[in-house]
């Protein structure tokens, strides 16, 4: 068990232990090394599904499928609408002639 | 080259600008990152994330500090979110070491660091001394790391931390008192 002023004294001499510190260098050729990895983060960013062209050619296929989507449920709709329409026109609703009472 | 000639030179996207910034800058900024980090290989790392942000934020850079000012806080801001997330993966890695390990155990344990620019007859203490720097806030690694291992002065890291003067010598006092609290109980366990 160590006394309380070896304590003391091991702290000091620990706290000053980063005197005379020199700067760490990283390895050489860092400055090649980023070059090479920018350059591929670059080209990552850059790839073809990343290109303005692509991404608005699929931007306009998406609004046209939707368009087209659009109209063919309304279309739809209104078709149902006139077969309703030509039916009561037609008195085609009335099936009270097939009373089978 | 000077700050403002470096400054338009990286703006106006020069090659010879942008090396110059990194040949000037790269020791200081892996030596600033290499004392919170801890680790060479993933300071290196982390020093080429702090180049490839400089590059791509240049443009936000208003001048209003000095370029060495922003680098290293860009530098200290990157350090402190790779040792984050460092730590977290620590953490997950012995959650699942103490779900699947044997004996229950955690596989995953921290390596010594010992600081390749230390004297060698204090690299065992500046060991422990960097165990204990880990456990301090982040801004008091930061103001004590960049004082004593990048040896900028007080005034110096006001600018980097954008703090006052008064702040960073509170950050000091506090720092070092709970270093010694730190310290006090690894000595007294030994």
């Amino acid at each position: 068990m160590k006394k309380n002023y070896q304590i003391e004294e091991e702290i000091e001499r620990t706290l000053q232990s980063l005197e005379g510190i020199k700067s760490a260098e990283p390895t050489p050729f860092f400055y090649t090394r980023l070059q090479a990895r920018m350059e591929k983060k670059k080209q990552v960013k850059t790839g073809w599904h990343w290109r303005p062209a692509y991404a608005y050619a699929f931007l306009g296929v998406v609004i046209l499928l939707n368009v087209w989507t659009i109209y063919q449920v309304s279309h739809r709709s209104s078709n149902a609408e006139s077969g309703e329409q030509f039916a009561n026109d037609y008195g085609l609703n009335d099936f009270s002639g097939f009373d089978t009472n | 080259m000077n700050d403002l000639e470096l400054l338009q030179g990286l703006q106006s996207r020069q090659a010879v600008a942008f090396r110059y910034l990194v040949e000037h800058y790269q020791t200081k900024v892996f030596n600033t990152v290499l004392a919170i980090v801890q680790h060479p290989e993933e300071a290196e790392d982390v020093a080429q994330e702090v180049f490839m942000e400089v590059y791509e934020s240049i443009d936000t850079f208003r001048g209003e500090a000095k370029v060495s000012s922003w680098i290293y806080r860009i530098a200290t801001t990157k350090a402190l979110e790779a040792y984050r997330k460092k730590k977290a993966q620590k953490r997950w890695g012995g959650f699942l070491s103490s779900l699947f390990g044997e004996n229950n155990e955690a596989v995953y344990e921290p390596i010594d660091f010992v600081h390749p620019g230390v004297e060698l007859e204090n690299k065992e203490r500046a060991s422990v001394l960097f165990k204990a720097i880990n456990q301090l806030s982040d801004n008091q690694k930061i103001a004590f790391t960049l004082h004593h291992v990048e040896g900028l002065s007080y005034q110096e890291i006001t600018e980097v931390m954008q703090v006052s003067l008064s702040s960073v010598e509170s950050l000091m006092f506090r720092a070092k008192t709970n270093l010694k609290s730190l310290l006090k109980t690894y000595y007294t366990s030994q």
